[in-house]
């Protein structure tokens, strides 16, 4: 019986491995999804490391020369604006705009509120804005101290909270943030490279008329779901390995010290991931079987297989952006329980062994009965012979 | 030996066996000759176990293809109707994969493919892949796949569509030599002269029923024509068999 299904298993190996052309798409995903992610985050580090201050384009700057005195102290550079500042902003020519009223030195000068405007594109130079905003705030705090003092009253008292910022995020947590999105493609990559095995030996198969051959050799059904659903599976398992060691190599060089973190994906990490991410590579290869199965040719199969491929990221979004309240559910839900372990290794938090168990589990048997039902599909007639 | 008696099957609103009864005896080839739509391809499936008929009885050496379907696809060998090959695999691991699902060991595999490729001429073809083979290529290939584990009965379901002289020789010769061995060949065919060149015993089958049978003088004794043809036609009536 075993060994029947081990034969089918062995010939859809031989052929996938020989079917070059989805093989490397396979492949390419695996290794050009961590490859992506290097590249945005080497991008996101050299954007950080961007700290010099921009020029400030002021108008009517005669008027303030205190407030320009404080921002060449802060280190910003300042030139006296020519032509229309606010068109220069919103054409991107100027990044930061200063507009002093002109009436601001009178009423500096006699204690009342003094009017400046900064003028940005907040789309794009939102940081630039509130570094600026922050800095004039600050000035304007001190020259309140400044003078309450000056008419003998404590300039402490309009300084009710002393407010201060301590971070306790460790660099592993804000790294794990950043391989977020490594999870996603985690856990769709057994999908992808998956995919093709999967039409290939079933949808293809019935495509090219060589299932019929194949139903009226001395197997059952199940034999072939399995043996086929096996090395589908296998190609599942490939992808995953694959891109778990590109991950390791690559993503660990990025140079982020400029966001204070560095990416720490040590080998214990990615065998703990293959382990956790395993079971799901089960889960596809039923579901793939199933989809092929039911398809009534290549070409639907291919669309149906594409749309499948998102039901773990739309599992992954909802999660993320629906702010889902935890609960029991999530420990026992395929994909759900993956993502958050998944999560927590990440953080360099290693999961509970018991939570890992449930999880694998709770997978494998989806998987188990999405392939029963894929089975029971295989000796009807109208599967086959359509 | 391969008995069927009563065989009805239904798909919707068309009825494609209506009662259809058969025997195909060892040592003969037995020929199932029917116009296109006569129900040929339904009565060789149900006999794989790959259709559930509605009722009716079935035999292949005393095993019910319904009742126990991995056995009685043992005792079978099946050439499919315009069956498909896997474009990246060899002949020879075509013919390797489907010994190893009937049992058979590395050896004995290894001497049925010498025997296959010199009985079927195949000695070009045998480590090639076979995208891109001719027809009668194809066909060898199906029926090498079919003998491999020189079943008791052989099922061939039109095989010779599309195939050059040589290659219907070739067929043809592996054939007699099974009949002569003993085995149970059932051949079908819409092709009036390549059942009258090959078959022991006809049956010819009309509208899901088989309508006469027996040797070729039987039946132009049934219907008192004097020539295969005419007794063809007469039995066929208007549906008509291709010459």
């Amino acid at each position: 019986m075993i060994s029947s299904m081990m034969t089918i298993f062995h010939k859809e190996m031989m052929d996938g491995l020989r079917d070059r052309r989805s093989l490397l798409g396979a492949a390419a995903f695996a290794v050009f999804m961590p490859l992506l992610l290097a590249m945005v985050f080497t991008g996101l580090a050299s954007q950080e490391d961007d700290d010099s201050l921009p020029t400030v384009h002021v108008e009517n700057p005669t008027a303030a020369p205190d407030l320009l005195d404080m921002l060449q102290a802060q280190g910003y550079a300042w030139q006296a604006a020519n032509g229309d500042l606010a068109r220069g902003v919103s054409e991107g020519e100027i990044v930061l705009g200063l507009r002093i009223h002109p009436e601001f030195g009178e009423r500096f000068e006699a204690g009342r509120p003094a009017r400046v405007e900064i003028l940005v594109d907040e789309s794009s130079n939102r940081r630039q804005s509130r570094d600026l905003g922050r800095a004039i705030q600050s000035w304007s705090g001190e020259v309140a101290q400044l003078r309450l003092q000056l008419r003998g009253v404590s300039g402490e008292l309009i300084r009710p909270v002393n407010l201060q910022y301590r971070d306790h995020s460790t660099p592993a947590q804000r790294s794990a943030q950043l391989l977020g999105s490594l999870v996603i493609f985690l856990l769709i990559v057994p999908f992808v490279a998956g995919m093709s095995v999967a039409i290939d030996s079933l949808a293809g198969e019935r495509e090219r008329r060589s299932l019929e051959k194949l139903m009226v050799q001395p197997v059952t059904g199940w034999q072939i779901v399995f043996g086929k659903g096996l090395a589908t599976m296998v190609f599942g398992l490939g992808g995953l390995a694959l891109m778990l060691l590109a991950s390791g190599l690559v993503l660990p060089r990025v140079d982020l010290t400029s966001l204070g973190m560095s990416l720490y994906l040590p080998v214990e990490t990615l065998l703990v991931a293959f382990v956790v991410v395993a079971p799901i590579a089960m889960l596809a290869a039923g579901l793939q079987s199933l989809v092929s199965l039911l398809t009534r040719s290549f070409k639907e199969a291919q669309l149906y297989m594409s749309a499948l491929m998102f039901v773990p990221m739309m599992v992954v979004f909802g999660l993320e952006f629906l702010d889902v309240p935890e609960g029991r559910w999530q420990a026992v839900t395929p994909i759900v329980s993956q993502f958050e372990l998944l999560g927590n290794l990440l953080r360099q938090e290693l999961p509970a062994v018991s939570a890992m168990l449930l999880a694998t589990v709770t997978t494998l048997l989806a998987g188990a009965m999405v392939f029963w039902l894929a089975s029971s599909l295989v000796d009807r007639e109208r599967v086959v012979l359509s | 030996m391969i008995d069927v008696s009563q065989l009805y099957k239904r798909y919707g609103a068309v009825e494609a066996l209506r009662g259809f009864d058969f025997e195909a005896r060892d040592g003969q080839i037995t020929g199932l000759l029917g116009p296109n739509g006569a129900g040929k391809t339904t009565a060789l499936r149900s006999l794989c176990a790959l259709i559930r008929p509605d009722r009716g009885q079935m035999k292949i050496d005393d095993i019910d293809p319904m009742a126990d379907p991995v056995a009685a696809r043992r005792r079978l060998g099946v050439v499919p109707d315009r069956v498909g090959h896997y474009e990246r695999l060899s002949v020879r691991e075509h013919l390797h994969y489907f010994g190893r699902l009937h049992g058979l060991s590395r050896k004995q595999r290894d001497q049925r493919i010498e025997d296959l490729v010199e009985a079927l001429g195949m000695r070009e073809i045998i480590d090639r892949p076979t995208k891109g083979f001719s027809q009668g290529q194809r066909v060898k290939l199906s029926l090498a796949e079919a003998v491999l584990h020189q079943p008791r009965n052989l099922i061939l379901d039109e095989p010779s569509v599309g195939l050059d002289v040589m290659s219907t020789r070739a067929l043809r010769g592996v054939l007699r030599d099974l009949r002569d061995d003993g085995h149970c060949v059932v051949f079908s065919s819409h092709i009036m002269q390549e059942v009258t060149a090959l078959c022991d015993r006809i049956v010819v089958m009309v509208a899901g029923r088989a309508v006469a049978a027996g040797s070729p003088a039987d039946i132009c004794r049934l219907t008192g024509e004097p020539v295969l043809e005419d007794a063809f036609v007469k039995l066929t009536g208007e549906e008509g068999i291709a010459a």
